[in-house]
């Protein structure tokens, strides 16, 4: 027998606990840090996103001669609407405003204050309602991108005068507008109803946020179905053997391709050999849903899985073949997990934007998508172009593009969660 | 007879759930001590008890005091780091480290910084292999895995690392039930000659093993002590009638 | 008839078809007074599948296939009226016949108006047809189901045997993907291998592919060398991963070891958001605050931080894979047995003791899979560096330049108009097998250890 350690041991607890702490804290400060930097890019993302949901205006009182939309029997004719200058219109009442712009500097500089659109608007405006003709009309007008930053306080004055958007003139300008209470910021429909436009304040999401959804759509149509049938084939009916073998690895291995690859393979496959239109949700869809499939036929497997033995022998003792216990009795049971794997497949798939790059849905679309084979783009990537253009106020719409993205993410997430609750709860 | 551990009204809760109430039980030294009972009564609940492994289940609350000597193990200035390397376990499955036999048994001294030099270790190292008789049979493969060995073997080394670090108290969970019936007689008999130097509590669910090698026997029933007393009247004159239903194959 | 029509005309003839069979099976049966050898629903069933999915599949093969066909059909035709002009002159000449075929381009080319005529023609006959033979393939088999939906027939057995080919095909379209990823790429690759020598490819210091667009430029040859590109790739991820790697460890060993169960349930799933934020979003912050923040700091320390560093576009990298290498190294921690913790514990170790002496060792070739999948994750990952990073090939280890990475490269060469016989654009097909092999290799290797981990403790 020999002696015991305890005092050994016990000289060297202090030590050894110290340790302990010190693996702990590190642990604790990694998490914090995660959190951190969570914080750090939300926060950063909205206080440069939400200023966007207001877009300043000025108010002008407009007067549009019936001649330049109405001919000589009174009905609106499109040859006139053409020909009328309804930038010319507004222009004309702005410099209304500011008598004392002499010259064609001047006077082009003003001009600059409101948005590039606004003739456009007007003429909308007009069509829809051609009562308001010949008579002076108040009018909100967007302001120009830089009079809206400017307005919001984005714009760095402390810059000489030259390397501004704006001169001290038109910045001048605005002031007087705000102080008139002509000049206010109103809340930014246009960023919800509108497409892509050069204009940042013409500029809106609904473009990008169609073109997803029916890529969307087309992922799911396309993946669901595929996943739950493979699922049902590798637990059920595929013998073990080299080719199930080789069909896993493939799909562990499809699992973690790098998603530009299957961008690629869309290019060639889809676009170059089969002839497919370019920019299009439909082949977007079509290449999501190959780079999503794996991740859903995981998910499907594990949950047919997880699905007690019994209820499957409880079918086949009744007489039920191999094919009427998967469908009929175990994947009714599996469906909430499948749906869960699904729904993350999807968010996934909503973030995804490498492979559409590649099949060309990074293209500038000015209209709303209304087929799947229309040119469109999708809601990342219209992040992604408004992120690389120059001007600051597309920066704040991507931003704020971002924001609807994350949420509408989270809340699919959160989604995923509660059915697995659900469903963990069941069994 | 000396008493090395004294449990005084020990209650173990899981969440809402009572699983041992008021138990008292001496455990004298150097004596093999068995507790039995059916599955489920708790007796592994108590054996976990009595070097605070039930700490590091969560949802788990002890209350009461168990005395090693004279100090009480629950009070609060005491670290169960230290009291669980005075008490060694061995566990129901051999679950040696997919290490070396040599650093197997060699672990609890290194982490206990029991000595600096790599002469003391490989002292220490086997004098416990020839604790447990292991030493003619591994002497040439210390440096092999210790998992590619027998069940038996496993276990043994397992006893050894315990073994390695010389703790008072062994506690024993069921160490047989993985075991062939050759292997189990081998581990019984060490059993037997490890008990002169140590304190042993086993949990065994063979009455026939409690029979052969304790001294004195502990029958647990649904989260209570019921009876305690040397072996041999326990398992022929027991005084309650549910150790007797128990020992003549009624239930459990 | 369009895809669109023709496909609802299918469904709602199957549904008759349905209806019908069901129906003359119920009717025999009470005639005959003979049970049906299945159920009804099966009849039913049985008809659908003869008539939707053959007529399906021609449809489909139709839309995938029928184009190529007819071009190549008129690329023969150009190539013999145009036999004089040079060959790479003939597809644009079916480009521009098919633009005025469509009515988009006009044409003072007489011959091209004709053959623009001709295409039109044809192609209104194709679509014709398609729709005849769809019609009729349909409802040809929707006969021949129709005369076998009778009671003594064992309807079941054929329906499920349909079911499970199916389920076959859906199942191994995981390997067809895999060898169209692979042929594709690899027969542009192979093209540009022929423009471009291989050994050249592989080993080149040097990528500029823009200076080489039209052969009779200066300087035309392009230099398409792509270890720079590798350098860059794996700089980047070599930050990435010495960031990702400890914190990601790290957090997984807290949550799993030492963190409250109530603090671990909140925990998790914030972390996750981390992992669900779009790559897009990353890459907007790396190249917006992150890289003009490095670039702050370094400059009040008197360093020269490009605006494109790869420290920026790596760090922000290392943190979008934090969550992924916590939650992999997790799953492999929870892996190692409880009975090895409890013997560290029994044996007096601290939990920190049991976790780097007992779990780390006995996960280790867990978290090396873990880690190599979470690299394969930085070599392909895409919109952080595109929108980070530069496009300039420097060869250079330092993370304060700018350098590019494959991706960045695939992404600028196949981006906007481009001509897909220029080297230029193939050159992109190369890099894209390279980051295939090279990620399949990482993953294969990841699924062999973790296999090898889940044996040990099955």
């Amino acid at each position: 027998m020999r002696q015991h350690y305890t005092a050994i041991i016990a000289k060297s607890l202090q030590a050894r606990h110290r340790r302990e702490r010190g693996l702990k804290y590190l642990g604790l400060i990694s998490i914090l840090f995660g959190f951190a930097f969570l914080l750090i890019l939300l926060g950063n993302i909205a206080s440069n996103g939400l200023s966007a949901l207001w877009q300043s205006h000025i108010q002008l009182e407009v007067t549009v001669p019936a001649d330049a939309v109405l001919d000589e029997h009174g009905a609106i004719s499109e040859d006139m609407v053409f020909e009328t200058n309804w930038n010319g219109i507004v222009q004309k009442s702005l410099r209304t405003e500011f008598p004392d712009a002499k010259g064609m500097r001047a006077r082009r500089a003003v001009g600059k204050l409101v948005s590039a659109n606004a003739g456009f608007w007007l003429k909308e405006k007009i069509l829809a309602n051609p009562e308001l003709l010949d008579s002076p009309q108040k009018f909100w007008f967007k302001t120009s991108d830089e009079v809206d930053q400017y307005i919001k306080g984005h714009m760095d004055i402390s810059v000489p005068e030259s390397d501004r958007r704006l001169s001290d003139q038109q910045l001048a300008w605005a002031d007087t507008l705000v102080e008139q209470g002509l000049l206010e910021r109103h809340f930014n429909t246009t960023f919800f109803t509108q497409a892509d436009s050069r204009e940042p304040e013409s500029a809106g999401i609904l473009g990008a946020v169609v073109g997803s959804a029916m890529a969307m759509l087309v992922t799911l149509v396309l993946a669901l179905p595929l996943a739950v049938m493979s699922a049902i084939y590798l637990e059920y009916f595929a013998k073990p053997g080299r080719m199930t073998d080789f069909i896993e690895v493939n799909i562990n291995n499809l699992a973690a391709v790098p998603s530009i690859v299957f961008g690629l393979l869309g290019l060639t496959v889809f676009l170059n050999f089969f002839n497919m239109p370019r920019s299009a949700p439909l082949v977007g869809g079509m290449v999501l849903s190959l780079m999503t499939l794996p991740t859903i036929i995981i998910a499907a497997r594990a949950s047919i899985r997880a699905v007690p033995p019994s209820i499957r022998d409880a079918a086949l003792g009744l007489g039920a073949s191999k094919m009427q216990a998967a469908l009929d009795h175990v994947l009714p049971m599996a469906m909430p997990g499948i749906l869960t794997g699904t729904i993350i497949g999807m968010a996934q798939a909503l973030g995804e934007s490498a492979p559409l790059l590649m099949i060309g849905m990074v293209a500038f679309v000015v209209d709303v998508p209304a087929a799947i084979t229309d040119p469109a783009t999708a809601l990342p990537v219209q992040i992604y172009i408004w992120s690389d253009s120059a001007e600051r106020a597309f920066y704040e719409k991507a931003s704020l593009a971002i924001l609807f993205l994350v949420a509408f993410l989270i809340l699919m997430n959160m989604a995923a969660v509660l059915l697995r609750r659900r469903f963990e709860r069941h069994h | 007879m000396q008493n090395k551990m004294t449990a005084r009204n020990v209650e173990v809760h899981y969440g809402d759930k009572m699983a041992l109430d008021g138990i008292n039980l001496d455990i004298p030294q150097h004596q093999i001590l068995a507790l039995i009972g059916a599955s489920g009564c708790g007796k592994s609940t108590f054996l976990r008890c009595l070097n605070r492994m039930n700490d590091e289940i969560s949802g788990c609350r002890v209350s009461g005091e168990i005395f090693l000597d004279d100090e009480n193990i629950y009070a609060p200035k005491i670290d169960p780091v230290l009291v669980r390397a005075r008490i060694g376990m061995v566990f129901q499955k051999p679950n040696p480290f997919p290490k070396s036999i040599f650093d197997n048994i060699a672990f609890g001294p290194r982490i206990n910084r029991i000595t600096e030099s790599e002469a003391e270790l490989r002292d220490i190292v086997h004098y416990a292999l020839e604790r447990v008789g292991m030493m003619d049979e591994v002497k040439d493969r210390l440096q092999e895995s210790a998992t590619g060995l027998s069940g038996g073997q496993q276990q043994r080394i397992c006893i050894a690392r315990a073994l390695a670090i010389a703790p008072e108290v062994l506690l024993m969970d069921e160490p047989c039930s993985a075991l062939d019936p050759i292997a189990t007689t081998r581990i019984e008999e060490l059993l037997e000659v490890l008990s002169s130097d140590y304190t042993i509590v086993i949990v065994t669910h063979s009455m026939h093993q409690a029979a052969r090698i304790s001294q004195r026997s502990a029958f647990f029933h649904l989260g209570e002590l019921i009876e305690v007393g040397a072996t041999d009247k326990i398992f022929t004159k027991p005084d309650d009638q549910r150790t007797e239903n128990y020992i003549t194959g009624r239930f459990g | 008839m369009d895809f669109s029509t023709l496909t609802l005309l299918l469904i709602a003839l199957s549904g008759l078809m349905y209806v019908l069979c069901c129906n003359r099976v119920r009717r025999t049966a009470q005639t005959l007074q003979q049970r049906p050898k299945s159920l009804l629903r099966y009849y039913g069933q049985n008809a659908v599948i003869w008539t939707f999915i053959p007529a399906f599949c021609f449809l489909l093969l139709f839309a995938f296939f029928h184009s190529i066909l007819l071009e190549q059909y008129y690329l023969h035709i150009i190539a013999d009226v145009y036999a004089d002009s040079p060959e790479n002159q003939h597809r644009l000449l079916l480009a521009q016949m098919k633009n005025i075929a469509a009515g988009i381009l006009s044409s003072e080319d007489v011959q091209l108006q004709n053959l623009a005529q001709d295409f039109a023609a044809s192609e209104t006959l194709v679509y014709r047809a398609r729709t005849w033979l769809v019609v009729l393939l349909a409802l040809g088999l929707a006969g021949f189901a129709y005369r076998k939906a009778v009671p003594h027939f064992r309807v079941r057995e054929s329906v499920e045997k349909t079911l499970q080919r199916s389920f076959l095909i859906a199942a191994s379209l995981a390997i067809f993907t895999t060898i169209a990823i692979v042929a594709s790429l690899l027969f542009e690759a192979v093209r540009f291998f022929y423009a471009y020598p291989i050994f050249d490819f592989l080993t080149g210091l040097h990528w500029s592919p823009n200076i080489a667009l039209h052969a009779d430029q200066v300087g035309s040859s392009g230099a398409f060398g792509m270890v720079p590109i590798l350098a860059g790739t794996l700089l980047i991820a070599l930050i990435a991963m010495s960031l990702a790697v400890p914190i990601g460890l790290c957090s997984a060993i807290y949550m799993s070891e030492f963190a409250h169960p109530r603090f671990r349930n909140f925990c998790k799933p914030t972390l996750e958001i981390l992992a669900g934020i779009p790559t897009v979003v990353y890459g907007f912050f790396a190249a917006l605050t992150a890289a003009p923040f490095f670039r702050k700091i370094g400059l009040s320390l008197g360093l020269e931080v490009s605006s494109e560093s790869a420290l920026a576009a790596g760090a922000v990298m290392g943190i979008m894979i934090i969550p992924f290498i916590s939650s992999l190294s997790d799953d492999v921690i929870r892996a190692v047995p409880r009975s090895l913790r409890d013997a560290a514990l029994g044996l007096g170790a601290t939990r920190a003791e049991m976790v780097t002496k007992v779990l780390l060792p006995a996960a280790f070739p867990g978290l090396v899979g873990a880690f190599l999948l979470a690299v394969s994750r930085a070599i392909g990952e895409t919109m952080i560096v595109v929108m980070a990073v530069g496009t300039a090939a420097n060869l250079t280890f330092n993370p304060l330049e700018s350098v590019t990475t494959v991706t960045v490269q695939i992404v600028g060469l196949l981006t906007g108009d481009t001509v897909f016989d220029s080297p230029k654009t193939l050159s992109a097909f190369a890099l894209g097998i390279t980051l295939f092999v090279i990620t399949l290799g990482l993953n294969i290797a990841a699924l062999a250890l973790s296999r090898r981990i889940a044996e040990r403790y099955e």
